[in-house]
């Protein structure tokens, strides 16, 4: 099973994906969205359903981090990405692992040993740059 | 043994029903986002079409045949969302929408060969028929409980 975890299945064997350690001087890539009109970029976990916040492992353009999360349609302007170096995650507390899903086999799992209250949340979004909006090529990183 | 996943009202869109097992996740980004599970010994792929991000958000239960399910176990990354789409196509697929992770409301939809944006939007113009036909019955109540009180 991937490192991500998989349920269990029965009868089928799920792709194995080997999740590798990721270094300080790495970055993590954070996909949000405008499509409902504001910027999303979550910064906190959904606690009833998750531990951890998700992102994708290096600097890929928004181009391809949409490609990584939505199954349908082409990337468009409300496409985005942010970036974090993994040592100023690591630095404020959060934990960041290499999680690969057999569908985007560079997710990164970001979880912090604590509560994540509204000041976890604001740590979280200074350790990211400015987003960058998808403006119609693959350019970029 | 169905070929077509029965949801309930209020589960969660990656395991929609008390009696359903989940098997594998293929793919997630902050909540399970694509996976195999199990109804009544019957294997589903759900996949999530629309609105990853959005409280709203539009979901497809597909059954895939066993080479199918061999692609969506053994591929990865591109080919597996390529995978995927194939595995939506050229059925009878129930899509649902969920708000804020709960399943509000489903219905059944012949797919061809579309994709999942042009799913999803059938989706809408099905649900917005729909609420059109209650909104439609809703006022013809309307329109007798009037009259009867004249």
């Amino acid at each position: 099973l991937p490192a991500g975890g998989g349920g269990v299945l029965a009868g089928d064997e799920l792709v194995d994906i080997e999740a590798r350690e990721i270094g300080d001087e790495e970055y993590v890539s954070h996909y949000g969205s405008r499509l409902s009109g504001q910027p999303v970029f979550r910064d906190r976990p959904r606690q009833k359903d998750h531990d951890a916040l998700s992102a994708i492992l290096g600097q890929v353009t928004a181009a391809e981090a949409r490609r990584r999360v939505r199954q349908a349609g082409s990337p468009t302007g409300d496409d985005g990405v942010r970036y974090a170096r993994v040592g100023d995650l690591r630095v404020q507390g959060f934990t960041v692992t290499h999680s690969p899903w057999p569908r985007n086999t560079k997710h990164v799992s970001i979880r912090y040993p604590g509560g994540w209250d509204n000041a976890v949340a604001g740590t979280f979004n200074a350790c990211f740059g400015t987003p960058e909006w998808y403006e119609g090529s693959e350019g970029g990183h | 043994m169905s070929d077509l996943l029965l949801p309930e009202k209020d589960a969660r869109p990656w395991l929609p029903a008390a009696n359903v097992t989940a098997l594998a996740t293929l793919n997630e980004y902050d909540i399970p986002l694509a996976g195999l599970i199990e109804q009544s010994g019957t294997t589903f792929l759900y996949v999530c079409l629309l609105g990853e991000l959005e409280e709203l958000n539009i979901w497809a239960y597909s059954r895939p045949s066993q080479p199918e399910r061999d692609q969506l176990t053994s591929l990865t990354d591109d080919d597996l969302a390529a995978a995927i789409d194939a595995a939506l196509a050229d059925r009878v697929l129930v899509v649902a929408l969920a708000h804020d992770h709960q399943l509000v409301n489903w219905v059944r939809i012949d797919a061809g060969v579309e994709g999942p944006l042009a799913l999803a939007k059938r989706f809408v113009d099905q649900m917005r028929r729909r609420l059109e036909a209650e909104q439609r019955e809703v006022d013809e109540l309307e329109r007798q409980q009037a009259l009867a009180s004249r």
